[in-house]
Order: structure tokens, then sequence, then C-alpha cells
């Protein structure tokens, strides 16, 4: 019988950065894994005894995260990418191999207890495909050579470290400025170049309404994947009547107005920074995160600032390990320089940054799904209205805001955001962070302006096609994206032009898939994604997304029906706007475009009367369709 | 100068309809007339918003809507059946059937299956789905005393988990996983038991949480639903009596058993859709163990008798107390579980005669919390009480002990557990003619000198009074076993036989002469306690001026 | 006439019309005559023919159409309903899930079901008595269409019910497993229940 006891005091201090006793819902759970290496019957009592939530709840959460374990794992678990941009790679051969050395498949541990082998989802690592994760750290591209390292000297495997690609287009760089300067996370890089003078300007001299102009005016859009213009989102929020001194625990219920009778305080406001990258394809957080980290943090305290928040939390995507403790420690040391905490900039302005950490949802990517896992609950996104900027986390005023738009904010201050505007091109602002992967010559990240077109960024950046292969498909804003044909690639990259092309921004990550790729294969993969990942709270897209995963399964194993793209786009079609989130809409798109400018490649792959149905050689070549993981059910 | 009260007129498929702000647009159509089917709604719990099969077109809007989330807002034009809206909850429920086992053949929830009704009223599509289904870690598993549950048929609604979050806030329930599999279920060691976990049952769309105590009973389309009153607490949570219609001709039904189960009846004021399991469960003595015949003593056993036979008896005995004006020697044990109309007539009638040691056994006492159930385990305390009649039933016995009664009437109760095994002895052989009026058997049966079957409250018309002063109707649901009968019934024959005539026949009748005769009750009648009954009129309904606390 | 209406009601009404009949035909003798030479032609026929049977001659020549019943059975159409029997499992156990379905539309209430928790959750519910009554059936066969498990059908080609009382006409869940099994003189074992066990160790014993 394990003894809880000794976690009792790390755990008060965790309970003490959130309001309600829920919120540290996941920061208890990892601090019960990490002690114990999974999270028993037990230790979900007594973290239900401590929240004050009743033992069925915690249990949702331990089995809803694909991060918490119910059964001891191996000292090295050993995580495998199995998405579009690893797949395009090889990953498949890779957990094969992974598969053979060491002697068991995907979802076992070795007798010995050494190794587990499991496959993931997009660990958004895609530059360096195929990709895997030992326990925290990145580890990868997968050769032959580190896998033999990896079961021979596993402790001795390094985390990758991933090379910036450039900004070609770019006279000066805007985001990427500091990625490639050496100790570029640490504060005195930043500080050296003229970091927080921004912050310092907004906090002492700017008043709220200036700063929202100027964002406005900058045409600064959501580069999470909405694309909701940021000057209007913040506009939302309520003025705050009188200035507030409200800490992070609320204002002090027990004041009274003039004629002694007690007032309801205004609620506090928070900032919420969406650092759950999740969009398959999609890389560009990460490096902010760990290479320019301060960069954040001063967007964040510009942000607050505008919209009257005390509070920040950073809800980072739980397989983040390492740009989590590099965030850590820049928090710590903006702690330091004052330039967080109480009285930042020696102004009257409060500012505090909580950072927590998520347990492998995508789905919590989605802002009300995020708030609620925040809140310490299973992701599920939230019926709308309220919209978060009048009731969102703890029922409070919030500002959801995606970690590269944020740190667009001090160069919008800087340099004014008519330029800012200008540097894009039509109602999209500013430049983005492109990530490219699957079959180019060169994938990484690369910073261009919101004009840049897929074909510039495919060929002028990424050095192209390899082996000179020709160009059959790209997947331009992350894998919920319509992908586009490659005579449709003479497109830019902003918001309102990929829109009209019939596809969008998206979280701009591009994946290419050259003419070797089968696109039923590329669909199973990315239904795959959709049905692990949907949380299962409404009908149309739980049951949905799995149908869809079974036909195409079915398709791509050589037992096609000839009705069966029609029944396809039709489950597909029929969840579209009947849900709660976007989530199925996003399932449903790959789908759509996939099937319909790919008809040919489809209806090749079912059967016709009195013949077998046929395979092409990607789908005959990897036998076996890839088993769907499912949350909570690793070792 | 007051502010209007702020209304909001909207149009549902055409029809205008006035609500009170705040109303959603499912409420609004079900005023309207135009009913939109839902799973996940309950008007008792929170809104979930996930099973989607309330989608309304909202104009204006560019995707369909849920309606029991929308509020209803001024000038909103809303349409419940255009092909856009059924085309929607077509595709709802074929998702919905998608992952559906094919169990309706051994499922209990056939015949009450929201998913088969709404099959039948928005489905008849041709079915695409031709995969495997999905299987759950559990298929007909029990997760508590009286629930079973089966994962597969679930779909997914919340209902029972909101309950257990928000009615009982015990938090048994949670829905685990995610994706297609994500499934109901409980946490190992910690069982779905709490007071009301049979509410569960009801809150349940579909076959997935079965009552343990149902199972395979009884097909539900035999069965017929008559409105009454819960008679286990004096709180009268309103509820229906289910009883097989088919027994007649299928008596190996449930071996020919009447009642097949209980379930609770809406009622704003008392218990709102809520019921405990004490009282769903508690009605098997209607058909076990029960009186049926008129028994009088005959040696050291019991012989059959007459109503006829019985009732002369005992008039013969009464008179013959009075012309030699001892009616001191006549004893009255009355029971807080009779209705009203027993009550009132037993008063008139015992009163009438003269007898003045007549008083009202206390009920049973039990647990109590501060949701339904309360500690006086009968239906009826306030009746009494509101008729101003004594508890003193203490006195009576020791009367009786004493040898100063010949006759001692007991109805309901059982002697041995109110006076104790050696003082019930005492009495049964201390007075001349020990009569039990009662519905079960119980221990004082053995020592009774005539037994008298009654009817139990399913099998007679009649009205309660709970705790809270509401006067509550009960309906005869099926007719009374064998011999029994209702006791006021009995007590009219009584009063016949010594000729009092009264000109009711009925319970309605009874009750309407209770009305007039009793302050307590005056202006109610069976039309103004409708089907939700009525609080006992503020003047003259304090019981404290006469009677005494039945608790003492 | 106007209408087809018309036309139909006069083509009815000359139907109707009774035919004059002919001089000869008003005389009865040549008609009775005429029928006594066909009967007379059928019985020397027959009669020659049966006789040639008996010494195995013109045994291809079919001679009266009378079947011999019980030695000679017209085929009977598969699609009969005759005596119902209940579908057995491969252990022998019924496929009756105890739907109650058979139960519920049986226009003469004559199956008596009683249900049971099989252990098997995929199974779930099982029959653990079934009676049928046969003298009430109809033999319309509703119960047989709306069975959603082919659990009871009625095609044993059984048509030859008899019995002595009205009790020999039930059917309890045996005799309707193993059609057969149970002998006149023995009464009907009336609502006996089985667990699932007897229903295998049946099958066995055969």
């Amino acid at each position: 019988m394990a003894d809880f006891e000794p976690l009792r005091k790390d755990a008060e201090v965790i309970l003490a950065k959130y309001p309600r006793k829920q919120a540290a819902m996941l920061p208890v759970l990892c601090l019960v894994q990490e002690r114990f290496g999974f999270i028993s019957d037990e230790a979900e009592q007594w973290t239900a005894n401590l929240l004050g939530v009743s033992v069925a709840h915690v249990h949702e959460v331990v089995t809803f995260y694909t991060l918490f374990h119910r059964k001891p794992v191996g000292k090295f678990h050993v995580q495998a990418c199995s998405n579009v941009s690893c797949w395009l790679r090889g990953s498949e051969q890779c957990v094969k191999q992974l598969s053979e050395r060491l002697g068991i498949s995907p979802g076992q541990t070795t007798a010995d207890g050494q190794f587990t082998l499991s496959t993931v989802e997009c660990l958004c690592a895609c530059e360096q495909a195929p990709m895997c994760q030992v326990n925290d750290a990145y580890v990868g591209p997968i050769t032959p050579e580190l896998i033999e390292q990896l079961v021979t000297h596993p402790e001795q495997v390094a985390a990758i470290s991933t090379p910036f690609r450039g900004a070609p287009g770019l006279v000066e760089p805007v985001l990427s400025k500091r990625f490639s300067l050496k100790d570029s996370h640490l504060i005195q890089t930043y500080v050296r170049d003229d970091g927080y003078q921004m912050a310092r300007k907004a906090v002492t001299e700017l008043s709220p309404a200036q700063i929202i102009e100027e964002v406005t005016k900058s045409n600064l859009r959501g580069l999470g994947g909405a694309g909701f213009l940021t000057g209007k989102k913040w506009s939302f929020i309520p003025r705050p009547a009188t200035a507030q001194r409200a800490g992070a625990s609320g204002a002090d219920p027990s004041s009274t107005d003039v004629a002694g009778r007690g007032i309801i305080p205004p609620k506090p406001h928070y900032l919420v920074v969406n650092a759950d990258e999740g969009e398959p394809g999609t890389i560009k957080d990460r490096y902010i995160l760990e290479r320019d980290p301060h960069r954040l943090l001063e967007g964040m305290i510009i942000a607050a600032h505008a919209t009257g928040c005390r509070q920040a939390y950073v809800y980072i995507r739980g397989e983040y390990a390492q740009p989590t403790n590099i965030l850590q420690q820049a928090v710590a040391d903006a702690y330091q320089y004052g330039f967080l905490g109480k009285r930042i900039f020696n102004s009257d302005a409060d500012f505090d940054v909580t950072i927590h950490r998520g347990a492998g949802a995508y789905i919590c990517g989605e802002e009300t799904a995020l708030l609620e896992s925040l809140e310490g609950k299973k992701g599920f996104p939230r019926l709308k209205p309220p919209f978060p900027a009048i009731s969102g986390l703890f029922g409070c005023p919030t500002v959801i805001n995606n970690v590269e738009t944020l740190a667009c904010v001090p160069t919008i201050l800087q340099k004014g955001g008519d330029w800012f505007a200008k540097l894009g091109y039509g109602k999209s602002g500013g430049t983005r962070l492109f990530s490219v992967s699957g079959h180019v010559n060169q994938p990484g990240l690369y910073e261009a302006s919101q004009g840049v077109t897929l074909r510039e960024l495919i060929f002028d950046y990424a050095g192209g096609i390899p082996e000179g292969r020709h160009l059959k498909a790209v997947v331009p804003g992350g894998l919920s994206a319509k992908i586009l044909r490659a005579d449709e690639i003479d497109v830019r990259m902003d918001f309102d032009s990929l829109l009209a092309a019939g596809t969008m921004a998206g979280s701009a990550g591009i994946i290419a898939m050259d003419e070797t790729v089968c696109m039923v294969r590329a669909l199973l993969y990315a239904a795959k994604f959709f049905a692990h990942e949907s949380c299962g709270q409404c009908s149309p897209c739980r049951e949905g997304t799995g149908w869809i995963y079974k036909i195409i399964q079915r398709i791509a194993g050589g037992q096609g029906r000839p009705h069966d793209l029609d029944i396809l786009l039709a489950a597909a079609t029929n969840m579209e706007g009947r849900t709660i989130c976007v989530f199925a809409d996003a399932a449903a798109w790959p789908v759509q475009s996939y099937v319909t400018k790919f008809r040919d490649e489809f209806s090749a792959h079912l059967s016709r009367p009195g013949a077998d149905p046929p395979r092409c050689s990607s789908c005959r070549a990897e036998s076996s369709t890839p088993a769907l993981a499912h949350a909570g059910s690793h070792g | 100068m007051a502010e209007p009260v702020k209304t909001v007129t909207l149009t549902v498929d055409g029809k205008s309809v006035t609500v009170p702000p705040g109303t959603t647009v499912l409420q609004a159509c079900e005023q309207a007339d135009s009913p939109v089917p839902f799973y996940c709604y309950h008007p008792g719990l929170s809104i979930a918003g996930n099973c989607r099969i309330c989608l309304v077109e909202i104009e204006k809007a560019p995707k369909l809507q849920i309606a029991c989330y929308t509020q209803a807002a001024e000038g909103m034009v809303v349409r419940t059946a255009s092909d856009n809206v059924l085309q929607g909850r077509q595709d709802v429920l074929e998702f919905l059937l998608v992952n559906h086992p094919l169990d309706c053949p051994v499922c209990d929830q056939a015949g009450e299956c929201w998913l088969q009704d709404y099959y039948m009223a928005y489905g008849l599509y041709n079915q695409k789905f031709d995969e495997q289904k999905v299987k759950k870690s559990a298929k007909a598993v029990s997760i508590g005393p009286t629930v079973m549950l089966d994962m597969e048929r679930c779909i997914l609604c919340s209902r029972c988990v909101r309950f257990c979050d928000e009615i009982t806030k015990t938090g048994e329930l949670g829905i685990f996983n995610r994706g297609d599999h994500s499934e109901l279920g409980i946490h190992p060691g910690k069982p779905l038991d709490n007071p009301y976990a049979g509410n569960v049952v009801d809150v349940c769309p579909v076959g997935a949480l079965t009552d343990k105590d149902f199972r395979f009973k009884c097909r539900v389309w035999y069965l017929g639903s008559t409105s009454s009153v819960c008679p286990g607490c004096s709180k009268g949570c309103n509820i229906e009596i289910h009883d097989n219609r088919e027994r007649g001709q299928r008596p190996h039904i449930a071996q020919g058993r009447r009642i097949m189960r209980l379930k609770p009846r809406y009622n704003p004021d008392v218990n709102q859709w809520w019921m405990c399991d004490e009282g769903r469960y508690g009605y098997k003595f209607i058909d076990e163990n029960r009186l049926t015949q008129v028994q009088l003593r005959d040696g050291s056993g019991y012989r059959a008798g007459s109503w006829d036979e019985a009732l002369g008896l005992l008039t013969q005995t009464l008179r013959r107390l009075k012309d030699a004006q001892q009616l001191d020697r006549a004893g009255v044990v009355l029971s807080t579980h009779l209705t009203n109309e027993d009550l009132y007539v037993a008063k008139r009638v015992f009163g009438g005669f003269g007898i003045r040691s007549l008083a009202v056994q206390p009920a049973r006492q039990g647990s109590q919390d501060d949701f339904l159930r309360r500690a006086d385990k009968s239906p009826n305390t306030r009746g009494a009480q509101a008729m101003g009649l004594s508890f003193d039933v203490k006195a009576v016995l020791e009367r009786a002990a004493r040898k100063e009664l010949s006759l001692l009437w007991v109805f309901g109760g059982d002697l041995v557990e109110l006076a104790g095994e050696a003082q019930a002895k005492t009495i049964a052989d201390s007075v001349d003619l020990l009569v039990f009026q009662g519905s079960n058997v119980n221990r004082t049966c053995q020592l009774a000198h005539m037994i008298l079957p009654s009817a139990v409250y399913a099998e007679k018309d009649g009205t309660f009074t709970n705790e809270a002063g509401r006067v509550q109707r009960i309906r005869q649901a099926v007719q009374p076993l064998g011999e029994a009968k209702p006791e006021w019934r009995v007590l009219l024959d009584v009063a016949d036989r010594t000729g009092f005539l009264w000109e009711f026949r009925d319970a309605q009748g009874v009750f309407g002469s209770l009305a007039s005769h009793e302050a307590a009750f005056k202006g109610l009648s069976y039309d103004v306690l409708g089907d939700q009954g009525a609080m006992l009129p503020q003047k003259g309904s304090d019981p404290s001026g006469k009677g005494s606390d039945p608790n003492r | 006439m106007a209408t087809l209406s018309d036309q139909l009601l006069h083509r009815i009404r000359e139907a109707h019309r009774r035919r004059t009949l002919s001089w000869w035909e008003r005389i009865y003798l040549p008609a009775i005559a005429q029928g006594l030479w066909v009967t007379s032609v059928h019985f020397w026929r027959n009669l020659f023919l049966h006789l040639a049977h008996r010494v195995g001659l013109f045994r291809r020549i079919p001679a009266a159409v009378t079947v011999q019943y019980p030695d000679e059975q017209r085929p009977t159409a598969p699609r009969l309903r005759t005596r119902h029997r209940l579908m057995q499992r491969e252990d022998g156990t019924p496929r009756c899930v105890g739907c109650m379905l058979c139960e519920t539309v049986c226009p003469a209430k004559c199956i008596y079901i009683v249900p049971g928790e099989h252990p098997d959750p995929s199974v779930e519910k099982y029959a653990r008595s079934f009676d049928l009554d046969l003298g009430k059936c109809v033999y319309c066969g509703y119960c047989v269409e709306v069975c959603p498990e082919d659990a009871i059908r009625m095609d044993t080609q059984r048509h030859d019910i008899a019995a002595f009382s009205r009790d020999g006409m039930w059917l309890d869940i045996i005799e309707l497993l193993h059609p057969g099994s149970r002998k006149h003189t023995d009464p009907p074992k009336k609502f006996i229940q089985l667990e699932l066990e007897d229903f295998r160790r049946l099958k066995q014993s055969g």
C-alpha cells in the first residue's frame, strides 16, 4: 500500500497556485505519476480527497489524457510518433524495427521492465521526422543507428537539437530574430537585445485602449489556427470600473460599499496562453518556447495590461517537457528582474505567471476545452455563448491567445501597427513562422510574410522535393486543412487567400507529399488521428470519427466496397456544423478534400464485381493498418 | 413606478408564443406544441448539450442550433420540422445508433426506449453503417445494489452523471476514456449505492442503466399506470404504480403478482422528479404475505369466516356494550398508515358510539436526510393530527392489559412491535375480543381473535396528508385481494348495521364529508386536490391545539 | 352506356340472368344417365387398375385421386404452418432469448414464457420456460414472423395433432425443443423451468 503523504507538501504548493482546488488536478496527478510511475486506484482516491472531488471524476481525468498511465511502464518509455509527417518519412518501418529489436509490439513492455513501446500522435517535431519521445526527451530523427543506440544505451540518447532554417524572404526577421543566437533563451541575451522595453512602455506609459488600438491596426490574427483578429478579441473584455488590486485569488470578498452593503467584487481577468501546440505538421510554438521564451513573456505582459489581467496561466502541452523547463527558468528569471510579480517595472500593476502542463490531448488546444482542462477536468469544449471574454477561466473574463500571436505583440508596439500590417498581406498582418515537413529537402521552420506563396515556401525555401520527384499534394495549414493538389500551390498563405482557395491558413503547418504517396493511406493516418483525439462529448463527432476511420481502414486493407466513398463522404459531411466545437469539421475536411480531389485513386482501391479489390504498392507494403492507441491504455 | 415584467415573444413553426425571459427554445417549442426530441436535456439537471438531437433551425443562424441551450429571444423565428432539421435529426440519430448494440430483444427498456421512439418518429432510414461495432469494457454488470449497467447501450448523454453530481452530490458515476471508447462506469470499490440510486434508471433514456429489481420481470407494454402517493414516509412523494394489465390471461408473469414497479411522478412542490430507493422498492408487501380472508378464532387455530359474520359479531358486541353503558370497555387503535378517509370514518363511527379510548399508533421512525427521506415512515401522521385524534396509544394498551377493555379493535401496525411481546400476549388474554384489521400477515395475527383483511393503499382511492400539510390523492390501481376491503368501507358497513345512514358511498363522498366536518380540511375536495395535491388551509391546520405529539 | 361502371353493372346483370333451358335439358333423366355413365367408367377403370396395381401391373398409370392417408401422404409445401418447434443452439440450449415478442403478438395468447438471466453477456437472456397451448393456437404464424432470433419455427410438418384431453395439447419447453420426445400417455410438464445445464444434458441424453 503506497504512502502518498510525502507528496502532500509539494501538493500544497501546487494547490496554492489556483483559486479552486480542482484546478490542481493535472499537476497533482503528474506529481503522483512522477513519484510512482503510474496512477493506481489508491492514488486516485488520495487525489480525490486532496482536491475535494469524487474519485470517479479523478478516474475520468486519468483515463482521458494520454500521458497518464494506470499501470507501470518500463524504465524507458519509447513513444514513436505515428502521424502523417513522420509516416511520410518512414515511421512505420521505424516502429517495426523497434518492435523487432525490443521483442515487443506497440502497447507492450519488455519482460525485464526496461522498455515500453507505444505509438503516439503528433509530437510537433515534424522537421526531424521520424520522431519519438523517450520518457521526457524528444529523440530523432530515428535512424537504424539511433534505434541501435536506443536499445543498447538508452540513457545516452540525446534530445534533438533543431536547427532553425531561416527567414530568407525577409529583410529583418520579426519573430525569429534571436532563434539562431547562442543562449537565446536566457534573459541576459534578451535584455541585451533591448528586451522588455515595450513591456515597460506599455505598463508605465500606455493605456489599454492605446495598446488595443495599435494591435487592431496591425491586423494581427490568431496564429493558433482560428485567425480571429486579436485586437477585436481583446476589445471584448469588459472594462473594469476601477483598477483592481486583486491577486490570483480574486478580490477580497468582504469589501463593502459606502452604505456598508456587501458588494460583489468585479471578477478578476485572466490571461491564458495556449501553448498546447498539437496540430500535426506544426512546430512553431516549440521554437518560441525553447529559443525566445522572454519574447512570449513580454507579449504576455503587454496583453495583460491591455485587458486588465493580473494573473496568467501558460497551458503547455504535456509532451513539451524541455520547452517547459526552459520556460520555467525564464519565468523565474523574469521575476528576479522585476518584470513579473508585484509592482512590475515599479508600477502599480501586479502580474503573476503560472505554468500549467497538459497531459496529452489535442482537443485541449480548443480554447474552451483548454479552460476546462485548466480547471482540472476532462478537455470537453464548452457550449458557447458565453465566450471566454465574458465567462472563461473560473467563470471570469479571460483572454486566450496563442504563443506566436503574443510573440508578435512587442514588435507591434515597437514598430507600430501600420508597419506590421503592411509587412503582411491583405487583412493578415505581419509575418508567420511556417512549419514545413514531409517530402521536402530542408524540412524546418521558416519565417516569412503572410503574403508568401506556398510554392515559394516549398520550392524556394525548403529546397523542393527530394530525389527529383514531383509534388503530388500539400497540406497547407495543419492536418485539419483541406488538401491542395500540386497545381493549386500558387496561393498566398494569408488567412483570406487560403479561405478563398477552399482551404485554410490554420497553424501554418505545411506537409508536402510526393508522387509516391498513396492518398488513401495518407487519409488513413489523418483519420486515425482524429478518431484518437475526439474528446467524445457529443454524438456526431464521437461516433463519426470512429466510423470514418473504420471505413478507411477497410479500404486501405483491400476490402473496400463500391458504395464506401459515398458513405465516407456522408459520414464526414453529416458531422459538420452539428457539434459543440469545430473538431468535427476539422475531422471532416481532410476526408472531403482527399476523396474529392483524388477520387480516382480512392475508387481504384475499391472492389469491382468479380475481381479482388486491388491495393496499391504503398498499401501492400505496409500490410498492417496502424493500431489506434487509446488514451489511458498505455502499459 | 414598478418595472413591467418583460416577456419574450417568438415564433415557432408559424405559431406565436410568449415566454418569460430565460426560457430556452426547447421549452418554448414545447409550449407552442411543437415538441423537439431530446436525450441529454432534463429539466431538473444542468444543461449538457451533447446529444445534439434537439437541433432546430433558427432564422439568421447559419447552422442548426441546439434548442435546449439557446435562449429564446424576442422576434426569433424557429422551425422544428423543416427539411434541414429533419435531416439533421436523422443524421444525429444515425450516429447514435452506429455503435449501439442490437439488444432490443433482451433489453428491458424496449417499449419505453427513446432510441426506439425517436427512430420510429424521425428515423426510418436505410442504415449505412456496416462495420464492427465498438466493444466496451463491460456489458450487463451490476454497479450497485439496485442498478445494472450495460456500457454498450449507453449513448453518453451524461444525465446519470449529472444526477449523481447535482442531486445526490455523491459523484459515483463518470464517463471514462475518450472518443468512441468513452464509457460510463464507477470507480472500482465505490459502487452506486446512495439512497436515491434508482433514479438513474429513470433518467437513463435507453437501456444502459436498468433496474435490478425489475430485471426481466415483465415487458413494459403489458403495464398500466395509476397515479398515487408513496406510503413509505411522511414526505408523500408522488408516484405511479405500474401493474401488469395482462395478468388475467398471462398469470405466469412474475408468479402472478400484480404490481411490477413504482416510478416517481413529477410534483414541483414535493419530490420534483425523484423518489428514494426505500419507497421505490417498498411495494412488495402489496402482493406478498397478504391477509385475504376474514378469520375467526377456532380453538387454537382459525377458521375462515365471512364479512357478514364478522361484522355481525362486532356490531352485536358494540350494541351490547352500549346498552350496558359500558362503552368505556371498548378501545380502538388506529394507524398513521390509514388514509384521511379511513381515519375520518373511524372518528365519526366510533365517536358516534361514544368510544373514548381511541388513539393513533405513532409511526415507525427511520433515517432521514435533507433531501426526500423523512424519519416518520408513515404517510398520514399529519392527517391524524389535523383531525385532532389522540396519539396516546399507551393509555389504551395499558387499559387493555389491566382487563379494562372487552373489545380492542386494532387497525394496522403490529401490536407485538408496539407493546412488546409480553404485553401483547397479556392484552390478547385480557381482552374478550381482539380484532386485528390489517393488510399483511404479522405477529399480531397469531394473537388476534378476529382477523379482518384490509386493502392496501394501491387498492383504494383516498388521500394522505404529508408532513408539510399537503393533502394528496391516491388512486386505486388494482382490486383488493381476496376479501380485503378499505377500512372506511368496513366501518360504513358497521355504521349501516347500527342504524347510521350515510349519503356517500365512495371515497370522494367520504372526503366531501370530511372537508365539511373537519375545520382543518375546509374548502378541499378531490377536484381541488387534482393531481398535485393542495395544502391544508392555514386556519385550523395547527395540529398542536388538539391531540398530542405522536413522537413523545 | 356512358360510364365504365354502367358497363360493368350491365355485364353483371347479364351474367345473373337465368338462361332458358332447352327441352332436352329440362328433362332430368338424360343428365342423370350421363352422370351415371361417368361414375361407372371411373368405377370399373379404377377397380381394374387397383387390382392390377396389386399384382404389380400398370404401376405407372395412376387410378383414383384419393390419397390413402396415412399410408400415403401428400407432400406438403415447406411454408405450410405445422406444429411448432424451438430451435437449439449448438450446445442444446434454446436460441430463444425471452424477448416476449411472440407471446405479445400471438392473437390467441397461447404462448407463456418466463425469461432467465444468461451468464454470457452477449446473450444475456434466455427462456427458462416456454409453453404453448396448441389447443388455443390458430396457426397464424405470427410468432415465427416476429421472432428476431429464428428461435421458433412451424416447420416440423407435423399437422396430425391429436390428444385425449386439453392438457394433451399443451407443449412444454422440452417437447418444443425435442419434438416427439413426450409420450401420449405422459402429462405435459406445464410451466417447467430449466437451467441452461438442464438443456445441455437433455441434448446429450438424446
